[in-house]
């Protein structure tokens, strides 16, 4: 089959047997890969909690994967959120996913619990599980690897249940909003998956997916947000750190106030980073590193570790996302609950609180858990529930709603909880991509935030960086899938798997028993933001908010709660 | 979202490019709302509703846009055009029949397409403005390409019959433009009078027709700080879309014009003060008008030819900032002249103090490149005959 493996691994870690599963085309065509493949074996099992043997944990790498094609290496994780209860869907770039390709493999499916802590290996076409005893064993193999293999490990934040535990990458980096995965791993005693893969990834046709590549990489050399004078290329997430900033949408003393310092005069110290390695065959190359060589975290982490805590210490922000990075903690999830927790006391961070408020969390023991349980139930057990700034348990990250109603509605509306990667509205409220959007409108933003979610599905399905969303719509890579798999899609065929694909986690996530929860916490309707010289940060007009979600469901093909409904799963092809 | 729809109609009809009878634009909340010829609503809301997309335009454009369109479509094949946006941003435009499931099926796979007969239709996710945008930069394509494939045709002698009524229609609607006065003249004593100063250079450009509204764009510098036109602004409404990027400081922001880098880069090499980026029309048409037959692909990134146009040197360069990007070519080339031509692309100016003599050149360049066009076209016919 172009473009897939045509396999699919089952791995039951109670009794170690492996099997191979060879999905129709049919199931490819529907879902591609990635997100897309991840829901849907998701969805085959059952709705049990996350630390049973079912539901288990979908590896799937984007179809592009191990092709070639610009900024699409990606992979989805995805399993039931420790935190959240949630479908939970972490992303990784690297190499991971394009070695499994390699190996022969198009996604694992993972069930059972190990007796005790084991690890898969994968090598080519040979699976084993590897009984490791010791953690220091894993720290072994997480070194002894080549340019050939990758690793998807946990720390010891999983091992010690921290509910916003997230698995980690052989580079050191934590799994994109992995929070929450973790604790899914450990409760299997699935300490890592490494993979080596040394065979071709088939296409249909390599000289026209070239030519389509080509087409797209000036695509991308034509946005501002990537290859501009402060886009991603060039300074990392610095230029979109200050763009916030500029718009007062910079999370501040847990969402208190919109604006905190100047990023410029914050960062000044880190100025000279310059820009590091990206993922292997990437144009963009967003990653940074300081002089001395630290990488530099994302820009989300950056101002959580800064402004939403009050940490004016850019090199205390480092350290903190360095230790995240360590031992496995969701760097926003991590800001958000110290964040929360420094509100409900009425304490401010003095130099070195924050590291130490992070190796609290860590170490917390079984039976005195509250931080480590996630700011929404830690805020619960002090009697403030209403001081956590998530939704559906999942912390807000670095962008204050009260500055863009389509970012507010995507927040509410995501199938993961608040996550600004969800939907990408801010394309078109920030970002002026295709056109700009009044971002203090709630006009066309149910419509806008139902496209962006189903375009960002596609990208996710086939494995594309969230970053090209600022520069390219799922039309423009349907070429580029023609040229893979064959297929011939056009951009309404893309929405409407991407449609399918999100409406799949909402499946799941009514399994779940999750519903009536596509809300934001009360502060964002009565407090406002930070005003700037120009322009005020209302409160979102709550009103306003209702009717467009509601329009947004009746869009959705949802019910008037918000709950799948089975004509519309009908109609996308779900069972 | 009825005044969006309204506003998005008058906007074509002020740009001359459709009267109200010829244009229809619709947009979808709740409900359907439209503005422009009533007879052309069902089409238009039969068509949104298959693709359920959230916009929609439609217009017949006037003469001579409606006799080139309805010539590019005769054939049936695809238009592919040769201009540096159009390609980026469009790829190529298909001609389809007015057949309702046809015109799906096309906007399914390109924003815009060209019907029969010489329709414009365009589609947005959720603005008219953006379907708007993509319907109007047909309309430059497929100017150019027409003009652009007339000289080829020419130099070749394969000029087709039917193309030869069509050219005398457009060339009969040639008048070398007027060049208004610059009000705004430097030096600015403040950044308001600065900023008005582009808004009044953005207008000029615009109404005059020597950019579409959201292209192009426009800086200033002004006391150590890049005022520029930020990515996708409306050239002829300026207000609120203007950029500040201090000099000493980082390189701009994530909403400034994506050429923001050749701005900065012009600025700090040739030392003048004020930029202007348009695409008139005979300056990227003769761009493109090249004896040789290399690969199209080649042409707009390493065009081995020194070429000029009226003694105006032509650079290669792609949109943007990658690693063709004209950044890297255009402040080079302006260093020793006041005006450069990106082939397929556009033209770039520079001036001193204020934009009098950056709008000046660019009315004058593009009046010698219309001049050339029309000696060119008769000379060649002249000669064949």
């Amino acid at each position: 089959m172009d473009g897939w493996t045509g396999k699919v691994l089952d791995i039951d870690l109670r009794d170690g047997t492996v099997t191979t599963r060879y999905p129709e085309r049919t199931l490819y065509e529907a879902f591609l890969g990635g997100r897309g493949l991840a829901g849907v074996f998701l969805l085959q099992e059952t709705a049990s909690p996350y630390d049973s043997p079912n539901p288990p944990i979908c590896v799937f790498p984007g179809l592009f994967a191990g092709m070639g094609v610009p900024a699409a290496g990606h992979t989805s994780v995805m399993s039931r959120s420790a935190l959240t209860g949630t479908v939970a869907e972490g992303r990784l770039g690297g190499t991971f996913g394009s070695l499994l390709k390699r190996a022969g493999f198009d996604g694992l499916v993972i069930t059972g619990i190990a007796r005790r802590k084991v690890g898969i290996e994968i090598v080519d076409d040979q699976i084993s599980i590897q009984s490791c005893r010791d953690y220091e064993m894993v720290g072994q193999r997480l070194s002894d690897i080549g340019d050939e293999t990758a690793v998807l490990a946990i720390g010891d934040a999983a091992w010690n249940g921290v509910l916003f535990s997230s698995p980690i990458t052989d580079d050191g980096t934590a799994v994109i909003r992995g929070g929450g995965l973790g604790p899914v791993f450990a409760a299997r005693n699935l300490a890592y998956i490494r993979v080596t893969g040394t065979g071709p990834v088939h296409v249909r046709d390599r000289d026209a997916l070239t030519l389509q590549c080509a087409d797209l990489q000036r695509l991308l050399d034509a946005s501002p947000a990537l290859m501009g004078g402060r886009g991603l290329h060039r300074e990392g997430g610095m230029g979109l750190l200050s763009l916030l900033a500029d718009r007062h949408m910079t999370p501040t003393h847990n969402f208190r106030q919109t604006h905190f310092v100047n990023p410029g005069d914050l960062l000044r110290p880190l100025q000279q980073c310059r820009p590091a390695a990206g993922c292997p065959g990437c144009p963009v190359r967003c990653g940074m590193e300081t002089p001395c060589g630290r990488p530099l975290p994302a820009f989300d982490v950056l101002s959580h570790f800064t402004a939403l805590v009050g940490n004016a210490d850019p090199a205390e922000a480092l350290d903190a996302a360095a230790f995240c990075a360590e031992v496995g903690l969701d760097p926003i999830c991590a800001a958000s609950v110290v964040a929360a927790m420094l509100e409900i006391t009425d304490l401010s961070l003095e130099g070195g609180m924050l590291c130490a408020l992070l190796r609290q969390i860590l170490l917390e023991p079984s039976d005195q858990r509250s931080l480590s349980l996630g700011s929404k139930r830690y805020a619960a057990s002090q009697g403030a529930s209403d001081r956590s700034m998530s939704v559906k348990r999942m912390d807000l990250p670095a962008m204050d709603p009260r500055g863009a109603m389509g970012l507010a509605l995507g927040f509410a509306v995501s199938t993961v909880g608040a996550c600004w990667r969800r939907a990408i509205p801010i394309g078109y409220e920030l970002l002026r991509k295709p056109v700009p959007l009044d971002r203090f409108s709630f006009t066309a933003k149910a419509r806008l935030v139902q496209t962006c979610e189903n375009a960002v599905a596609v990208l996710d399905a086939l494995g594309v960086c969230h970053h090209l969303f600022f520069a390219i719509s799922p039309g423009d890579l349907a070429g580029v899938l023609s040229t893979v798999t064959g297929m011939a899609p056009d951009a309404s065929r893309l929405a409407v798997i991407g449609a399918r694909i999100d409406y799949t986690e909402r499946r799941l996530n009514d399994r779940f028993g999750i519903g009536g929860e596509d809300d934001l916490p009360s502060r964002f309707f009565d407090e406002p933001g930070c005003p700037a010289p120009g322009f005020d940060v209302p409160p979102i007009d709550r009103d306003a908010f209702l009717r467009c979600r509601e329009r947004y469901y009746r869009l959705r093909g949802l019910s008037r709660s918000g709950r799948p409904t089975p004509e519309t799963a009908e109609r996308l092809g779900i069972e | 979202m009825k005044s969006w729809v309204c506003r998005t109609a008058d906007q074509l009809q002020r740009r001359g490019l459709a009267t109200a009878a010829d244009l229809v634009v619709g947009a979808i909340e709740e409900t359907f709302h439209f503005a422009g010829a009533t007879d052309r609503v069902p089409m238009a809301r039969e068509i949104m509703e298959r693709l359920d997309c959230g916009a929609f335009v439609s217009f017949c454009p006037v003469t001579p846009y409606r006799d080139i369109l309805r010539f590019l479509s005769e054939s049936g094949t695809d238009i592919r055009p040769n201009d540096s946006e159009t390609r980026t941003f469009l790829h190529d435009i298909p001609v389809v029949s007015a057949d309702p499931e046809a015109i799906a099926a096309a906007l399914r796979r390109r924003r815009a397409v060209v019907l029969h007969g010489g329709e414009i239709m365009a589609v947005g996710a959720v603005s008219p403005e953006e379907a708007a945008v993509y319907g109007t930069s047909v309309c430059f394509a497929i100017y150019v390409k027409f003009m652009v494939d007339t000289l080829a045709c020419l130099r070749e002698g394969t000029m087709e019959s039917s193309r030869i009524p069509v050219l005398e229609r457009v060339m009969s609607f040639l008048t070398p433009l007027s060049c208004p006065p610059v009000r705004c003249r430097g030096p600015f004593a403040s950044i308001s009078a600065a900023m008005e100063a582009m808004e009044e250079t953005g207008r000029m450009v615009v109404e005059n027709d020597l950019v579409d509204s959201c292209f192009g764009n426009i800086s200033l510098r002004h006391d150590e700080v890049l005022y520029i036109s930020q990515t996708g602004a409306p050239l002829d409404n300026l207000e609120g879309c203007i950029d500040p990027c201090p000099l000493d400081g980082p390189a701009g922001t994530l909403t400034a014009s994506s050429e923001f880098l050749a701005h900065l880069r012009i600025v700090q090499q040739t030392g003048c003060d004020a930029v202007l980026h348009g695409h008139p029309k005979f300056a990227v048409i003769l761009s493109l008008d090249c004896e040789e037959r290399c690969s199209s692909r080649i042409c707009h990134t390493d065009c081995p030819a020194q070429r000029s146009v009226n003694g105006v040197p032509i650079v290669t360069g792609e949109v943007g900032a990658g690693a063709n990007g004209l950044f890297q070519t255009v402040p080079e080339a302006l260093m020793e002249n006041d005006a450069v031509i990106v082939l397929g692309h556009g033209l770039f100016v520079r001036s001193d103090m204020d934009f009098a003599s950056a709008v000046r050149r660019m009315f004058e360049l593009e009046n010698a490149c219309m001049k050339t066009f029309i000696r060119k076209v008769t000379a060649a016919r002249k000669q064949r005959s």
